[in-house]
């Protein structure tokens, strides 16, 4: 399985809380399946809860930095997903700046300490899977704005299946 | 791949109060100042825990030679959960 890896260092957050938003391509391809999800932050050494959701959203998407997939396996060729700003079909992006009006659904919710971060990485039959031509993408979301906006990293590593 | 906040940081700002594990945390940081973190390569299934994918450890970014689900920070000890059950870093090597 060719693996990737989507995310971002010492990010600050531009006024919107998307951290990282990946949508499939259209069908028919590969369907991407999300294997590992990270959030941590250095901007400040006190200690604070900050809640995370990953959630699916439909258009209108957010508008992002592009970030180029890279490759987990070096052997693999190059992911069927590409860096875009626009959160269309078939790319991927990282820190939004605008959230987008479409609908979030969220698939989880959770919470974390900022000194310590969040890790969710799959145990056996409970990846994340989105599919070919859904029309929607997965969004690592944090529903409230940090105190501490600076010194995020974020990223999503995902197979295409 | 390795990670940015795999590596040990410039300064160290505090230390991982006991009882954190990764995952949920994304990293673990000891008395000593290094970054506790699971990495990207993972493990057979049969070098695995029964029922958990496995990753290497890493300690401030560097791999340790052992393949676990989790890391925990316990009594100022690291300790991970291999298919071997609980081992512990001696400062060295886990135990």
């Amino acid at each position: 399985m060719n693996e990737f890896s989507v995310g971002g260092e010492n990010l600050t957050i531009i006024g919107a809380n998307t951290m990282v938003f990946i949508n499939p391509a259209a069908a028919p391809t590969v369907n991407i399946e999300c294997i590992r999800m990270w959030l941590g932050q250095t901007g400040t050494a006190t200690s604070a809860q900050i809640r995370v959701q990953v959630t699916t959203q439909v258009t209108a998407f957010p508008t992002l930095v592009s970030a180029t997939p890279a490759k987990l396996k070096r052997a693999s060729g190059a992911s069927v997903i590409t860096g875009g700003t626009a959160g269309a079909a078939g790319t991927s992006g990282i820190n939004a700046s605008a959230e987008g009006g479409g609908a979030k659904t969220v698939v989880w919710g959770d919470a974390f300490n900022n000194l310590n971060g969040y890790l969710w990485v799959a145990t056996p039959r409970e990846t994340l899977v989105m599919p070919a031509g859904s029309a929607s993408g997965v969004n690592l979301f944090l529903p409230g704005t940090p105190a501490t906006l600076s010194g995020w990293t974020a990223g999503i590593n995902y197979g295409e299946v | 791949m390795i990670y940015d906040y795999m590596r040990r940081p410039k300064e160290q700002t505090h230390i991982t109060e006991s009882y954190v594990s990764t995952p949920p945390a994304l990293l673990i940081v000891d008395e000593r100042g290094d970054v506790w973190t699971l990495g990207t390569s993972y493990a057979r299934m049969d070098e695995s825990p029964s029922g958990e994918y496995a990753f290497n450890v890493l300690r401030s970014g560097v791999d340790t030679g052992v393949y676990a689900s989790r890391i925990e920070r316990r009594n100022g000890r690291i300790r991970a959960f291999t298919r071997q059950g609980w081992r512990t870093w001696s400062g060295q090597s886990f135990v």
